[in-house]
């Protein structure tokens, strides 16, 4: 009972901030709806006993990468473009029914059609122990692999911007 | 605590390995060769990326020829068995070639970045990872270890706008087509249990699991996640806008290995789980194929700019490549596997030669641009032919195999409409194929150049003699195919 109090009240939380990730003018505000979509969701992983992914999800999301996210933004400087996101097109319209249509078929399913599972959890779910048994036993190969991902987005990610950066010296020796 | 290892043999995974290892040295030499000031940089970067891939490739036969069935390793993640080999060598492959017609191209295009060659070794790591993937979670890893390269190889020309918009269109799209497929694995997973393929399997067994609306949608999510990276109707918009927009080196390696490696871990999917499933997936499936194979030929029909006709032109093929999957037997997963080899093999050709045709900063991409070649160049104009009657699945060439064995397994699984719908379709196809053919010995507009790009003309005469020699002497690679399919039952 004291789970369902959490959680309907978290939930309806994440859906509106993350809407307003979406739908806020302002990138600032964005990221830091985007914070609080982060953070609440912390708890939902809390309730699911995932306490160790609940820490880590509001000491590395929260804590770390909003906080980059936001000095990109800073960085970057960005200016206000309003009158783009002013005028409603067919294809918006069609998307927004796609997506309407989406979102009925899942919640059919989930509020209708779904029986639920529920297990017993075995003692030490969740637990840094466990979490760390599993990442270097059964999951070893998505682990390395997932590091060998986030070196080839490094490499991406500087290749991008060094050229971005290249582009505008040389627009500026043109200047 | 007690700690119990996986059984993990490193040796299995040996030719990505090689790679890796490569690809991490060249991240911390290049920057040593390459730079403003070198002239020499990438294409050091390149010889050495083809010698690794060498080397990769001939570990994956020597695994081939070991006569271990199959080995499965990383507590059931990855599986090598024969279909995993072929795929590996059907990227590696791909990427070779990509590497080999980009030698030139890179210096008439000033990219002098090492991290390009880098990038496609990456690529190539998580293509070959895809098609050895047996789990959910290792597919969707290698998923992404091969598209996050992908997404900033297309926007790779610094000064190019349309490059850069192509980029971000494929990554803001790839993006959403992957946080559906994650959505997909978790409610399989919360439906079966595991996301280990062979596991689902099981459960799927044991209990039917196809009535169950969960397994449902994520099984069709899955599939969209799939069909997005294949480019299938009606998730192929961005297959054009990124084909055009991307340089020549990179549509051929995107257009040959995304689809080979996506396709290898979907066909696993569906021979593994969704064939147990009954037909539940066997009319959405169909009307993907129709859609694919009608819109890719007809929008081909208008095109004029090559890159965009080759691009509808791959989404055509994709449309012939479904019917085969949803057949879903031995001789239908072999058919498939024989087409890709003579459709990476032709696609590869025509690159080349389209590369061969760029001039300094400007592409070959307007069908204009070709009039006339036909009669400065005509071996080349040869060689392009025997391609666009491959692609079109005119005999002699391998294409018209490839198609002849994929209609019949079709039609021996019993989806005659489908096959008769696909023999249209690719009848309507030798128009704009022809088109290009046509373009190419205009009358009147004869216009002699020199042009030297040895590496572009290695890779065209090479994939002609190949495209003839699948279409006149199959059966080795046929026998090859059947083999390696047979590995999936």
């Amino acid at each position: 009972m004291i789970e369902m109090i959490i959680f309907y009240p978290t939930a309806a939380i994440v859906i509106l901030f993350s809407l307003m990730v979406v739908l806020h003018k302002s990138p600032i505000r964005s990221a830091l709806f985007l914070l609080g979509t982060l953070f609440f969701m912390a708890f939902i992983f809390a309730l699911l006993s995932a306490h160790f992914v609940a820490v880590i999800q509001i000491l590395v999301y929260a804590g770390g990468i909003i906080v980059l996210i936001l000095f990109a933004i800073m960085l970057l400087n960005l200016q206000k473009e309003d009158s783009e996101y002013d005028h409603i097109s067919l294809g918006k319209v069609i998307s927004l029914g796609l997506g309407g249509f989406l979102f009925l078929i899942i919640s059919i399913v989930f509020f209708k059609m779904y029986p639920g599972h529920s297990s017993e959890l075995p003692a030490n779910f969740g637990t840094i122990e466990e979490v760390g048994r599993l990442m270097v036993t059964d999951y070893v190969f998505a682990f390395e692999a997932i590091s060998l991902l986030i070196i080839a987005s490094l490499v991406g990610g500087v290749v991008l911007v060094r050229g971005l950066i290249n582009s505008k010296s040389k627009l500026k020796k043109l200047k | 605590m007690e700690i119990v290892m996986p059984d993990v043999q490193l040796l299995a995974l040996a030719p990505e390995i090689i790679l890796i290892i490569v690809a991490f040295l060249m991240l911390l030499f290049s920057p040593l060769l390459g730079g403003e000031n070198t002239k020499s940089g990438p294409k050091v970067g390149g010889i050495v990326s083809l010698i690794a891939l060498t080397a990769a490739f001939v570990i994956n036969l020597l695994i081939g020829q070991n006569g271990q069935s199959e080995i499965i390793t990383f507590g059931g993640m990855i599986a090598k068995d024969s279909f995993s080999l072929y795929f590996n060598a059907l990227v590696i492959i791909a990427a070779a070639f990509s590497i080999i017609i980009s030698f030139d191209y890179i210096d008439k295009f000033g990219i002098k970045e090492g991290e390009y060659y880098l990038l496609i070794l990456f690529s190539t790591v998580g293509m070959m990872l895809m098609g050895s993937s047996t789990d959910l979670l290792s597919i969707f890893i290698s998923l992404e270890i091969m598209s996050i390269p992908i997404y900033v190889l297309v926007g790779f020309s610094r000064n190019n706008l349309r490059a850069r918009e192509a980029s971000f269109k494929y990554f803001i799209l790839g993006a959403v087509s992957t946080g559906i497929f994650v959505y997909g694995a978790a409610l399989v997973y919360g439906s079966a249990g595991s996301t280990n393929l062979a596991a689902i399997a099981d459960a799927l067994l044991a209990k039917p699991l196809y009535n169950d609306p969960i397994f449902m949608l994520g099984s069709a999510f899955l599939i969209s996640g799939f069909l997005f990276k294949i480019s299938a109707v009606p998730f192929h918009m961005w297959t054009p806008d990124v084909y055009e927009g991307a340089n020549l080196p990179i549509t051929a390696f995107m257009s040959v290995g995304v689809k080979a490696a996506a396709l290898s871990a979907f066909i696993r999917f569906i021979v593994y789980d969704l064939a147990i499933t009954g037909d539940s997936w066997v009319l959405a499936l169909s009307l993907v194929a129709v859609a694919t194979m009608v819109l890719g030929n007809s929008a081909a029909l208008a095109q004029s700019n090559l890159k965009r006709l080759f691009a509808y032109s791959s989404i055509a093929h994709v449309g012939y490549i479904i019917i085969a999957l949803i057949a879903a037997t031995e001789s239908a997963i072999a058919s498939v596997l024989f087409y890709l080899l003579i459709y990476i093999v032709t696609n590869l050709g025509i690159f080349a030669f389209l590369i061969y045709f760029s001039k300094k900063e400007n592409e070959c991409e307007s069908i204009d641009q070709l009039a006339g070649l036909g009669y400065s160049h005509p071996i080349m104009a040869v060689c392009m032919g025997i391609f666009l009657f491959s692609l079109a699945g005119i005999p002699p060439t391998g294409g018209f195999m490839g198609k002849l064995f994929l209609f019949i397994a079709a039609v021996e699984s019993g989806y005659v409409t489908l096959v008769v719908i696909a023999v249209i379709a690719s009848g309507v196809s030798v128009y704009y194929y022809l088109k290009v053919m046509m373009s190419l010995f205009e009358k009147g507009k004869k216009t002699e150049e020199n042009i030297k790009n040895p590496y572009a003309a290695l890779v065209v005469f090479i994939a002609a003699i190949i495209t003839i020699y699948l279409g006149v002497m199959p059966g080795f690679f046929i026998e090859l195919a059947k083999r390696c399919a047979l590995s999936l039952f």
